[in-house]
């Protein structure tokens, strides 16, 4: 074929298509790719630098970035260098720029350390030695395996007082309880008129049992107090680069690691139990460190309770259009309005939510459950089961259109053979039509699930919050929060990328949340899209 | 067969029949129903504003008659009303029966008259002796001359020997030891401004204003009197505290002169005494600034109507900016100053005019808690008109005929007042009637016209579109446009159609008859996928990753749009020369996109390196500082460019997937028919596919359309949500479903932040409607189309 021919034929406009195609494609692996370096790459423990300079005290730290300077000579071929120095409570801040000119020597000592710590970020610096108090000074062979033993040690102490304090926070749960119930006898006391039945002895008693188990909290919570402030005071001394002294706490510090002598294997190690930790722990530093684990929980839960709720009415909805409803004008109408529901923006989702489900519903169940709250609303105010709840209404046009979709590729043979055989309506959906629109149900389902894992915007107002004190579900009676506020992965990556006060220092955590967040979706989605394929495969071998 | 079976059978059937049924049209009806429980919230937002009178009753006798009545007022709870009358009593009245409950003197205790330097506390005067009229002593004590209303119950009052004091006036709810409620009615004397000179003596004043502002540390006293020969004598008493703790008094006073032959005839002093106002007989308007009672100056004297018609009465809004001037004419205007020319130069300005009176204007009560006001006019009717939109509220005549015949002469209101919250007004008529009107006025600060057009707000020194809906203070004047807000709607919907369009169907015709059949198994999902990445990752890597890149190789990034096409260009000689190979030939044929990917790499790579090189040889090394600095451009991090691509992205994969669709389902028959008759591949889907499917691309505009118009979590991220309006590409915006976001949960329920929010929000829903509910028509007809071949 000539190149004339080609063209005249519209070959490059051909290729023109074809550029769009790729640089789409190209784009989503590039936004692949961002995600998953900066999110997979930032538990790997890196190589710590010295860097001593010609005009101030040596600088060590992770390298974390680099533009072109001004010097040309000099080692890193003068590149001016972003150096994550750490130590946030000797600098002030977590990043330092070197010139590169500047740079006398590079090094990287072995024994340079990298503590992970509860407050202040990473601390980089030098082991100098211990000063424990209550702990026996472990018998280990140099200084640094020593230190590690006590810092196990004080750890195990650590994790059996915080057991105590949870125990203690049962207490205080019942010391609520009973204001509650105290709270809720004056109301109706007041209700019934000051002349009614007063129950005084028994508003005496629950005030001797709360002032009893205040005495009992306040005692032991100063015992646990008491050890704590004993356990904080063994401690190890650090150095800087510069040889400043840093005198921290054992307890402070929950890793401690020397990147630049480990091996792979430890470094593997490091990585998965950062990496478990992520997934099982909770948030620290204002979310900045630490794990995920409520958010994780939240979106997981929020996700269940809105599916028990948007399944059912959608599948129902979709059966009654498809094959209940007579096919007509109005019907049309009404399928056409549900579907464009699917397109109506979240964040109308949301002001519906707030105004119907919040202030609305849930104003009248405080009114009628728990006036003796008021005016602190129990359900009058964001909550997981609103935030599900409108989700589930966002998500019912997608499960009616799959469910529909997956109805309508039955075969009307199907079901003239059925009702042939003398079966009624009833019994030609349970038994024929809704096992062979499974598939098609399971993918509105899943396509529903990962519409409501990514979905942000409604949720912000009706219920999510960046840092909820206790997780919908747990052991207190009645098991299942419904009215709590939780935390959810899409509003962490907000939450942490947007309103932090040190978003350079947290931007590694919300890339790490946005690959997980992606994930799930990708994983969801993918699976919808194989289900439903595998349903139009199999449906067309039926048929023909 | 059993029969019991058989009829058990049909019982579930029909149950089932019901149950699928009811359940079906329930689900249906709660989603459809949302749209209009929106609407509901926001509907009162646009009702009119409704008065009703709920209380007429002639006046009692309050003792001391033959004296004129100068003010009347209303408490919190619109059940005691009370007049101040000319003997310097205060009569408070039951408004349910319209009894008198007792009488009060208002004339100063006799340790405070005489005493500047030591003003009293808020603290009561006299506790309540309900149902006990009471006593005061008539005779040698001097009247009243002069009531000045300063709101929540407080007056100023002039009397006839010179005294001026400051009370407050009001009732609070008390409780017997039987717990029942009972209204207490309380008189606070809190200030007592005297005269420090003497020579008033033969130059009394006319009118006297006073105003006390502070706290416990520093308190300043102003009382400004218009003297007998026209001059205005203005007084301050500044009571503070020096270093050693002593409390210390600074006492001036100045005459200020007018400089023009026409008398004053209305005067107003804002509420912290800073600045004052005087209107003339020939329709001049005077402001001095009294701030620093060292330097006294008049900052305006301005004609203020050309017709030199007479200023009858002056007002201050609340918030102390806008002055109200009332005229002969019977108009009613707001005015204040506005910046002009130099920095800090501020000229008083007619801003508002609001619907005139018949009759010359006799007085105004502004509103306590909102920026409308009240109006008599001699005529007897009272104006409510919101100022800042111009808005005229609600006319209130004294309509009502009384008991035995039409309404007498001398009928009409003379007094009036708003109660303090706003909710009732009460007036009193010519003939001695009591007349009490609850207002219904939930948000007089917006309305239609108010959301999309352009209004003067105070201290702008021109009308403008402005979005900025609290603030710190009690008294800031909220400003409700909308206007900012679709613009910034509009704005991002462009950009991010401007960029995905273009992609989604020049790669939904690719995928669809031009690639390898086979290949399309793999590459539709990959689309959907992208469609799934939840928007909110998609906002954070457009502000944290995308936007800082943009801003360091701004100049790479324009270049891309050169220099790709024209890489691909190359590519497209480089692949013809090679083209003559077959086995390249079969290779490629297909796989297009595959062999694109190194040119349009290639081109991203030259595009930066180009731009890098660019930026130091002409830009000074950066192109957004060069722009600023050379164009006055400004350039925002967080710009329209990110917005662009990250709102494109997000809509892409959905038009590509319903164009790609509509494309594929071109029935196989065209295709072939052109095929057949020799036409080329392109040629078969630029002029039989693509006409066909064009309704099916149009649908697919549309939902894309109607995706980025309620895109949320990208735009609030990646927009830096400045309400600005301007077409900048190196600017943000913040559109309507972002401002939802920020504001409504800092929006008090069922206020006028909070409707508006649902406004927007149903806006929002409808426009997303139309154009989704376009394109399902439009998509049904094509398939019924397609079905028929």
């Amino acid at each position: 074929m000539t190149m004339r021919k080609s063209w005249r034929q519209g070959e490059h406009y051909v290729w023109g298509t074809a550029a769009a195609v790729c640089l789409t494609l190209l784009i989503v692996v590039v936004l692949l790719l961002v995600v998953m370096v900066n999110g997979l790459g930032f538990f790997w423990p890196k190589e710590l630098v010295l860097l001593r300079l010609t005009d101030s005290p040596p600088v060590m730290g992770e390298l974390a970035g680099r533009e072109p300077g001004q010097g040309d000579q000099a080692r890193y071929g003068g590149d001016n260098l972003r150096i994550k120095v750490g130590n946030r409570d000797l600098y002030g801040m977590d990043f330092q720029w070197v010139k590169g000119e500047a740079v006398q020597q590079v090094e990287t000592p072995p024994d340079a350390v990298m503590l992970e710590r509860v407050e202040f970020g990473n601390f980089y610096g030098f082991l100098k030695g211990l000063r424990l108090k209550d702990i026996a000074a472990p018998q280990g062979k140099d200084a640094w395996q020593s230190f590690k033993l006590a810092r196990s040690q004080a750890w195990e102490r650590k994790e059996a007082l915080l057991e105590r304090l949870d125990d203690l926070m049962e207490l205080t749960q019942e010391t609520e309880d009973i204001r509650l119930r105290m709270a809720r006898l004056r109301h109706e006391n007041s209700r019934a008129g000051i002349d009614g039945e007063t129950p005084a002895g028994e508003l005496a008693r629950l005030q001797a049992r709360s002032d009893e188990l205040t005495r009992i909290f306040e005692e032991r919570n100063r015992e646990i107090v008491e050890q704590t402030r004993a356990l904080e005071s063994n401690k190890a001394v650090f150095a800087d680069s510069a040889g400043n002294e840093a005198v921290i706490s054992l307890t402070e510090i929950v890793r401690a690691v020397r990147p630049n002598s480990m091996g792979v294997f430890a470094k593997t190690g490091f990585y998965l139990s950062k990496l478990g930790e992520l997934l099982t722990g909770e948030p620290r530093e204002s979310n900045t460190e630490g794990g995920l684990f409520p958010a994780i929980f939240g979106t997981v839960m929020m996700v269940l309770i809105m599916s028990v709720f948007s399944l059912p009415m959608g599948v129902v909805a979709a059966i009654y259009l498809r094959e209940y409803a007579r096919e007509g004008l109005l019907v049309r109408m009404v399928r056409i309005a549900v579907y464009n529901l699917a397109g109506v923006p979240s964040i109308v989702f949301g002001v519906f939510g707030l105004g119907f489900f919040v202030y609305g519903v849930g104003g009248v169940i405080d009114d009628v459950f728990f006036q003796e709250r008021l005016p602190t609303p129990t359900f009058g105010t964001g909550g997981i089961l609103w935030a599900s709840l409108t989700l589930a209404l966002l998500t019912i046009p997608v499960v009616v259109v799959a469910t529909e979709e997956g109805l309508s590729a039955i075969p009307r043979g199907l079901r003239e053979a059925s009702l042939a055989l003398g079966a009624t309506k009833f019994q030609t959906l349970v038994r024929v039509v809704i096992p062979m629109a499974v598939p098609g149900i399971l993918t509105g389902f899943i396509l529903a699930m990962a519409r409501a894992v990514g979905e942000v915007a409604p949720l912000m107002i009706t219920g999510v919050v960046k840092l909820a004190p206790s997780l919908p579900l747990d052991g207190q009676f009645p098991f299942i929060h419904l009215e709590r506020k939780f935390m959810h992965l899409g509003f962490h990556i907000f939450d942490v990328g947007f309103q932090s006060p040190n978003v350079e220092a947290a931007k590694p955590m919300v890339y790490i949340t946005t690959l997980l967040l992606i994930v799930i979706v990708l994983v969801l989605s993918i699976t919808a899209i194989w289900l439903r394929n595998s349903l139009r495969k199999k449906l067309q071998t039926a048929t023909f | 067969m059993d029969q019991k079976l058989l009829r058990r059978v049909r019982r579930r059937d029909r149950m089932a029949n019901w149950l699928i049924t009811a359940g079906g049209l329930f689900v249906i009806i709660c989603v459809l129903g949302i749209l209009v429980l929106i609407a509901n919230v926001a509907v009162p937002l646009l009702l009119p504003p409704a008065a009703q009178q709920v209380a007429s009753f002639p006046l009692p006798r309050v003792s001391g008659e033959g004296r004129e009545l100068l003010a009347v007022g209303v408490d919190d709870y619109l059940e005691v009303g009370y007049v101040i009358t000319g003997q310097g009593e205060v009569g408070f009245f039951d408004l349910k029966q319209g009894r008198l409950l007792d009488t009060r003197d208002l004339y100063p205790p006799p340790e405070s008259v005489g005493e500047t330097d030591r003003p009293e506390g808020p603290e009561a005067a006299r506790t309540a002796e309900p149902g006990e009229p009471g006593e005061p002593e008539q005779g040698s004590r001097p009247g009243l001359v002069h009531a000045d209303p300063l709101g929540g119950g407080k007056y100023s009052l002039l009397w006839s020997d010179g005294t001026l004091n400051l009370v407050r006036i009001y009732s609070r709810r008390v409780f017997d030891p039987q717990g029942r409620p009972s209204m207490e009615r309380m008189v606070d004397q809190q200030a007592s401004l005297t005269h420090s000179g003497v020579e008033e003596r033969a130059n009394p004043a006319l009118l006297s204003l006073g105003r006390v502002f502070g706290g416990e540390d520093e308190e300043t006293q102003t009382r400004v009197s218009l003297l007998q020969d026209g001059k205005i004598l203005v007084e301050k008493h500044i009571r503070g505290m020096d270093l050693l703790g002593e409390e210390t008094l600074e006492n001036f006073r100045e005459i200020l002169e007018t400089g023009l032959e026409a008398p004053i005839t209305a005067l107003q002093l804002d509420s912290e005494g800073n600045n004052l106002y005087a209107g003339t007989e020939d329709g001049h308007l005077l402001r001095w600034t009294l701030q620093d009672p060292e330097d006294i100056r008049l900052l305006d004297r301005l004609q203020g109507f050309p017709d030199g018609r007479v200023i009858t009465s002056l007002g201050m809004l609340l918030g102390d900016t806008t002055l109200l001037v009332g005229d002969e004419k019977g108009g009613v205007s707001g005015w204040f100053p506005v910046p002009r020319g130099d920095e800090g130069m501020r000229v008083l300005a007619l801003v508002h005019r609001i619907k005139p009176h018949p009759r010359p204007v006799k007085g105004f009560q502004p509103a306590h808690q909102s920026k409308f006001t009240a109006s008599i006019s001699s005529s007897g009717t009272v104006h409510l008109d919101q100022l800042t939109n111009e808005q005229h509220l609600l006319t209130l005549t004294d309509g009502e005929t009384r008991p035995g015949g039409s309404a007498p002469a001398g009928a009409g209101v003379i007094l009036g007042a708003i109660s303090p919250r706003d909710d009732g007004y009460i007036a009193l008529t010519g003939d001695g009637q009591v007349i009490l009107w609850h207002l219904r006025i939930p948000h007089p600060e917006v309305s239609l016209g108010g959301y999309f057009g352009k209004i003067w707000y105070e201290n702008y020194p021109r009308s403008a579109y402005v979005w900025q809906s609290s603030s710190g203070t009690d008294d800031f004047e909220p400003k409700f446009s909308l206007m900012p807000l679709v613009f910034g709607t509009l704005k991002g919907t462009f950009w991010g159609m401007l960029f995905a369009a273009p992609l989604a169907i020049l790669a939904a015709m690719y995928t669809s008859h031009l690639m390898q059949p086979g290949l399309r198994r793999y590459i539709k999902p990959a689309f959907e996928i992208m469609g799934s990445v939840p928007t909110v990752v998609i906002g954070f890597l457009a502000a944290l990753w995308l936007a800082p890149l943009v801003k360091a190789s701004l100049t790479g990034f324009l270049l891309i749009m050169g220099i790709l096409p024209l890489t691909v260009l190359v590519a497209l000689v480089v692949y013809g020369g090679l083209a003559r190979y077959p086995f390249f030939s079969r290779l490629v044929r297909g796989h297009e996109f595959l062999f694109m990917a190194p040119a349009l790499l290639l081109g991203v790579w030259l595009a930066f390196v180009l731009g890098a090189r660019l930026d130091t040889a002409l830009f000074g090394g950066e192109l957004p500082a060069w722009l600023f600095e050379n164009l006055g451009v400004r350039f925002d991090q967080r710009n329209s460019i990110v917005i662009s691509a990250a709102l494109g992205f997000a809509v892409l994969p959905i038009i590509f997937t319903i164009s790609d669709d509509a494309l594929v389902n071109v029935p196989r028959n065209l295709t072939a028919a052109s095929l057949a008759l020799g036409a080329s591949r392109w040629q078969t889907v630029w002029r039989v596919i693509l006409p066909s499917a064009s309704p099916g691309i149009f649908a697919a505009l549309m939902v894309g359309l109607g995706r980025a118009t309620g895109e949320t979590m990208i735009v609030l991220m990646a927009t830096g949500n400045t309400p600005l309006m301007d077409w900048s590409i190196f600017n943000g915006m913040r559109t309507m479903s972002a401002n939802i976001a920020v504001e409504i949960p800092e929006a008090p329920v069922d206020g006028t932040l909070y409707r508006t929010l649902f406004l927007s929000a149903v806006l929002l829903f409808i426009t997303t409607f139309i154009l989704n509910t376009l394109a399902e028509v439009v998509r049904m007809r094509l398939r019924k189309k397609f079905g028929q071949y």
